[in-house]
């Protein structure tokens, strides 16, 4: 090999190294770009998703409420203990301990009383 | 270079009761409205670590006992004032208002901790007023937590020492003459 010869491919080799130096940078900024987007569109999807199960949990016009009391009455009627009821999402939401004695959170439309939604530990 | 030389304050135990009580209030603070599974752990890490400090606060180091650093009604009014006249004098440990603040916190934390563990129990499952003092008392803790870190800022200007990095190595500046040992 010739000096000349040789001295280009050193210099090819550096241009090279250097070239993907800057690649690697660019996929790191691009990577970085991706990560961003993709936490950013995970994030912004569990809000709004969380913000229409909030809201759409039960939908009725205030008209169509039935008094607090009433579900109340039904609830022990079925052998609940009542601790509190409350608005929420859109439905009534009773604390209390079932017949079975278990403390239970439920969601109850307010206009049918059915049970939208029921979380109990023992 | 200059080096000053420092003191031995707040032992290992206070400095990782502290951080521990920053971190397991804001994981509690942040998942309070969905997250309970969450909720609940940081606050019995929250009480933990309550217990653990009322027990230093008797038999713990000099520095972290109650009788230390709590002072009469007086000497916090007659700090205070001196406060205003700019006369302050450096505490090595907690200054009259400072020592107040702390057994503030640990009040309040200790009575969130309470609250928030009654509303799993049968008895007061569900039950509102509980619940209300469990909020009231977190928001309590909110604003002397935000006094806390004024009276930080304004200590560590005043002393021209970094209240914050004391807390985390332990260590003050060695006491001049007029500071309170």
């Amino acid at each position: 090999m010739r000096a000349k010869d040789f001295l280009c491919s050193v210099r090819g080799l550096q241009g090279a190294v250097r070239k993907d130096g800057n690649n690697v940078l660019i996929l790191l900024n691009k990577w970085r770009l991706a990560m961003k987007m993709i936490l950013s569109t995970i994030v912004g999807t569990l809000l709004l998703a969380g913000a229409a199960t909030a809201s759409e949990k039960c939908r009725v016009p205030m008209t169509d409420w039935q008094p607090r009391e009433a579900l109340q009455t039904k609830l022990e009627g079925e052998g609940w203990k009542v601790r509190s009821i409350r608005s929420e999402d859109g439905c009534y939401e009773a604390y209390a301990l079932n017949a079975k004695g278990e403390k239970v959170e439920a969601y109850f439309d307010p206009k049918t009383f059915v049970a939208v939604d029921m979380k109990s530990e023992d | 270079m200059q080096t000053l030389a420092t003191v031995k304050v707040w032992d290992p135990l206070v400095r990782i009761f502290h951080w521990g009580l920053v971190g397991s209030f804001a994981v509690a603070f942040l998942t309070a409205e969905d997250i309970r599974d969450v909720h609940e752990v940081a606050g019995y890490v929250a009480g933990g670590l309550i217990a653990t400090r009322l027990v230093m606060g008797f038999a713990g180091s000099p520095y972290a006992r109650f009788r230390q650093f709590l002072r009469s009604p007086v000497e916090v009014v007659s700090y205070l004032r001196s406060m205003i006249r700019h006369r302050d004098r450096r505490y090595i440990g907690h200054n009259p208002l400072g020592g107040l603040m702390v057994m503030v916190l640990i009040l309040a934390m200790g009575g969130i901790a309470l609250t928030g563990w009654l509303q799993t129990t049968d008895a007061y499952w569900g039950v509102e007023w509980v619940e209300e003092l469990h909020e009231a008392l977190a928001n309590l803790m909110l604003g002397a937590v935000a006094v806390h870190l004024c009276g930080v800022v304004f200590e560590s200007i005043r002393h021209n020492e970094n209240l914050v990095a004391a807390m985390i190595s332990g260590r003050k500046r060695a006491p001049a003459p007029g500071d309170v040992v």
